[in-house]
């Protein structure tokens, strides 16, 4: 009895799907070339700075970017930017990872839970998920930052804390169509737990939308850090996230327009990156799921 | 042999590259004469789909005629520019798929969708058109017919959305209709209406019916070919293949199908599965789940004249003229 | 004898933007251990939602459902759980009902696991145990289900549903996803499952033969409502409600050919729009006023039960040859 036929018991071979199959290949490929740049650009310059980041040369103020040790340049008190773009990259990043983390997690078991309990305790979840979407997370950014004093850890716990009915908004949706498919439902009439078939059987379905979910979420937290940073409520002054060299760089936008463009780049440059990553994690598991039907 | 729509030696495969392309439909020999209706029977992936979308002239992408030809009122439709081939389909060929849902243009009302065909095919005017839509959606025994020409296809229920689908399969009086598992997704009273209509209409040109349902051919069809793997393996009027099967494979399938008279008797199951579409054919393609098998198998069996118009291929073709 | 499922009155409303859809409607069923009961209905006749409801998948909006004495139609979740291993289900398309992600081993022991059938070595050995009753080589048990054919995962599936020793499996259209080859191994692996355990099924299924071979009794569903039930020699050779005719008589089968027809005429009406008096009065042929306005109720008929005016008013359309 042969098992490996089924692959082509359908009616028609495959059509042909090479170019979009390319194209979403080229896009991951893309992404993650990009974000392995950043991380070998962080460690050059990080481990072999050209001048430290925080203690800068009077001598060497404003030197535009040149192939002569300031390779991006050098701001007003004469610390090369490369450095610091290097040296903000953890708080940058760091941050927004950690407010991506926060935010999926709790959007991902509020999501399930959500699309498990049906009646009241759903309604009373999807009220919550929308009355804190309904909130302007800027003025839960400044209460929370008021309250907890500015740093790493504040921002990140705000972020999440501001991001994760999104995340619960798009794990429900999905859930409640995956708890309708045949195989829960069989799995619920064998006798198998809620929380169990939540693990077992939805979560894993869920993981591409959570990894393209979790790029996606990532770029925005960066973008998010940067903007609160700009405004002077993000990291301390001190701390050289690209939020706050992008903040710094207002005053010389003219005489040392490099000092916004170092940061500025930086951030399109991962925000590009990671949205490459997730549409090219979609596109994959769209093909993925195409191929299983 | 003069049928009305001819296949001969029709071969399709898809190329790949250098390589031999992988071949679906493997000579397929198939004639349809005036006022007579052939039922193309087969599992999934036997080829029945391919064999009707290569007579429309709608092979999927990828799929190419390796050889053969198919010919309709002597004219070969191989030959043709897409632009002939819309010319004929919906005109002298007529059409009718599984799903009317996908099969008719859902933001095209039923008037649009029919007179549209119409003025194709025909050289009239608007109101001339509607005028034969209203007379077709009639003849397909559609009530009310005047206000069903304002519908569109969601607004109707299954068993009409195909009865439209019939009206415009005829609407321009084609040779032959091309009818591929009709009723399929039907409700079985509503199949039965549908098929009440089709053995009418489909006689009164040519019929080509594709189904995987022997009771449903049964119903309607005058002969039946039994496709496996991408070749007929057995031919013949339809009454006399059921009663009295060749082909050990259309004598499995009758004794695998449930019927009336076979309660309190065990089901004679075909062992195995159907080789996949892509699979090479080496041998008989049915000798691994066959009973009679030997090793004569091993040579690919020519579908040869059995006498009383039916045709077997097969080495050990069973029936009464073969065992006596 | 006391049944082993019991069900009174049981309604299934749903709330649709188009209004409350009653999908049953004070549906009445006893299932008595070791037997076989077969469902048959259209589309819209609500026999997938009795399923369901059985399972309590869904919960009834009325009426009651005694398991084996036991009251669950109005159990929660968490008080079904330890009665699930008492009856499960097979569902109609074996894609969807297995989990992609999961191997054959943990689909199958998953209900034994849920129901703590015993430490590890117990239930690899129960695994084994039910690869080789479905006719699954033991090095299934490491595959996933895409590896496998339709046929093969509908074993899969009879195996997950048999696993906790269960009284009753209910089947929702089996086979009808199946290729005509491979139904009848799947219909025969019910019957001997069935011989070797005394296990109680419930089959859904849209074709009459196929229920008619397999079920002790059969009863019939339109529109929500039960309209005949009865053992099914006696209701397939002589159907008392002119639905069970219309249905018989609609049954392509390979021997129907040129039979007298009896085809009933419209479409089952949407559940939305039930029409008054008898659901079936504007397709029956045997309609009377009184069928307009009055609503038959389900009665006593010998070993019968049939809702109609006027049973046994519509002749069976064909004889039909049983062997003696």
């Amino acid at each position: 009895m042969s098992m490996q036929d089924t692959g082509a018991r359908g009616l028609l071979p495959r059509r042909p799907r090479a170019l979009s199959l390319r194209a979403a290949d080229a896009m991951l490929a893309t992404g993650l070339v990009m974000a392995g740049l950043l991380l070998v650009l962080t460690l050059v310059f990080g481990l072999n700075p050209p001048a430290s980041a925080n203690t800068g040369s009077l001598m060497a103020r404003f030197r535009p970017p040149a192939l002569d040790g300031y390779l991006f340049g050098s701001d007003q008190l004469g610390r090369s930017m490369a450095a610091r773009m290097a040296a903000g990259m953890p708080w940058s990043l760091g941050i927004a990872l950690v407010a991506a983390v926060i935010a999926l997690t709790i959007g991902t078991v509020v999501g399930l839970v959500a699309a498990w309990v049906p009646g009241w305790p759903r309604r009373v979840i999807r009220m919550l998920i929308d009355t804190v979407i309904a909130f302007p997370s800027l003025v839960i950014a400044v209460t929370v930052i008021a309250l907890l004093g500015r740093g790493f850890w504040p921002l990140a716990v705000t972020l999440g804390l501001a991001t994760w009915p999104i995340a619960a908004r798009v794990v429900y949706a999905e859930a409640m169509s995956i708890v309708k498919r045949e195989y829960v439902v069989a799995a619920e009439l064998a006798g198998v737990s809620g929380a169990k078939i939540l693990l077992v059987h939805v979560l894993p379905a869920l993981r591409p939308t959570l990894l393209t979910m979790f790029a996606f979420t990532f770029a925005d937290m960066l973008i998010a850090e940067s903007a609160l940073s700009f405004l002077g409520l993000g990291v301390p002054l001190s701390a050289p996230s690209w939020g706050n060299m992008l903040s710094e760089s207002r005053e010389y936008l003219v005489t040392a327009p490099w000092m916004m463009l170092v940061p500025a780049g930086a951030i399109v440059f991962a925000v590009v990156a990671l949205n490459l990553i997730g549409d090219g994690i979609a596109a994959a598991s769209r093909r993925r799921s195409g191929r299983a039907s | 042999m003069s049928g009305l729509l001819e296949i001969e030696g029709l071969r399709i495969g898809f190329p790949h590259g250098q390589a031999e392309p992988v071949v679906v439909l493997d000579g397929i020999d198939l004639s349809i004469r005036q006022g007579e209706i052939l039922g193309l029977v087969g599992e999934s992936g036997s080829g029945k789909s391919m064999t009707a979308l290569a007579a429309m002239g709608l092979l999927p992408p990828g799929a190419r005629v390796l050889a053969g030809a198919i010919r309709l009122d002597g004219r070969d439709l191989l030959a043709q520019s897409e632009r002939q081939w819309r010319e004929v389909r919906g005109g002298t060929l007529g059409m009718v798929f599984q799903d009317p849902m996908t099969g008719l243009n859902p933001v095209r009302s039923v008037g649009g969708l029919l007179s549209e065909s119409i003025r194709r095919h025909q050289s009239v005017g608007k109101a001339g058109a509607l005028e034969i839509a209203e007379a077709a959606l009639r003849s397909v025994g559609i009530p009310a017919a005047r206000e069903r020409l304002a519908a569109f296809p969601h607004q109707l229920s299954g068993g009409l959305r195909q009865r439209v689908m019939i009206a415009l399969a005829l609407v321009n009086r084609p040779r032959v209709i091309i009818a591929d598992e009709p009723t399929t997704a039907l409700d079985a009273t509503i199949q039965a209406q549908i098929l009440d209509l089709l053995r009418d209409r489909l006689h009164e040109s040519g019929g080509l019916m594709i189904t995987h349902d022997l009771g449903v051919a049964a119903e309607i069809c005058d002969r039946i070919a039994v496709i496996y793997h991408g070749r007929i393996v057995e031919e013949g009027p339809t009454r006399a293949v059921l009663a009295d099967p060749r082909h050990p494979y259309t004598a499995g399938l009758l004794a695998a199908v449930p019927r009336f008279d076979s309660r309190g008797r065990r089901l004679v199951p075909i062992p195995g599965q159907p080789p996949a579409p892509t699979a090479t054919r080496l041998a008989c393609s049915f000798r691994p789940r066959c009973a009679f098998a030997t090793d004569s198998c091993a040579a690919i069996p020519a579908l040869a004249p059995g006498g009383a118009g039916r045709r077997v291929a097969c080495h050990h073709a069973l029936g009464r003229e073969a065992a006596g | 004898m006391s049944a082993l499922l019991e069900a009174r009155d049981l309604s299934v409303a749903f709330d649709t933007p188009r209004g409350r859809v009653h999908a049953l409607d004070r549906v009445s069923l006893s299932v008595r251990r070791g037997e076989t009961v077969g469902l048959v209905g259209e589309s819209g006749s609500g026999k997938s939602t009795l399923a369901l409801a059985l399972m309590r998948a869904v919960a009834p909006t009325g009426g009651t459902i005694l398991f084996d004495g036991q009251e669950i139609g109005h159990l929660s979740r968490r008080a079904l759980r330890p009665l699930r291993r008492r009856f499960q289900m097979v569902f109609q398309d074996p894609y969807a009902s297995l989990d992609p992600r999961m191997s054959v081993r943990g689909i199958v022991t998953e209900p034994l696991v849920a129901q703590d059938y015993g430490p590890r070595a117990r239930i690899e050995a129960r695994l084994q145990e039910l690869l080789a009753a479905v006719g699954l080589p033991p090095e299934a048990a490491d595959r996933r289900p895409a590896q496998f054919s339709g046929g093969q995962r509908q074993r899969i599936a009879i195996a997950r549903a048999i696993a906790p020793e269960p009284d009753m499996v209910i089947a929702d259209e089996p086979v009808s996803a199946l290729d005509v080859s491979i139904q009848a191994q799947i219909v025969n692996l019910f019957q001997d499952i069935q011989a070797r355990t005394g296990i109680a099924y419930v089959m859904i299924a849209h074709d009459l033969p196929l229920v008619h071979q397999i079920a002790d009794r059969i009863v019939v569903l339109y529109l929500g409502r039960v309209v005949e039930e009865g053992p099914a020699e006696a209701l397939v050779a002589r159907p008392l409600h002119p639905y069970t005719a219309g249905l018989l008589a609609a049954t392509p089968t390979v021997d129907s050919a040129g039979r007298p027809r009896l085809i009933l005429k419209g479409d089952p009406p949407s559940p939305i729009h039930r029409p008054s008096g008898c659901p079936f009065h504007p397709r029956c042929p045997a309609a009377t006023d009184r069928c307009a306005t009055e609503t038959p109720a389900l009665a006593d008929h010998g070993d019968r039960r049939v809702a109609c005016h006027f049973p046994g008013a519509v002749e069976p359309p064909l004889s039909i040859a049983r062997p003696d």
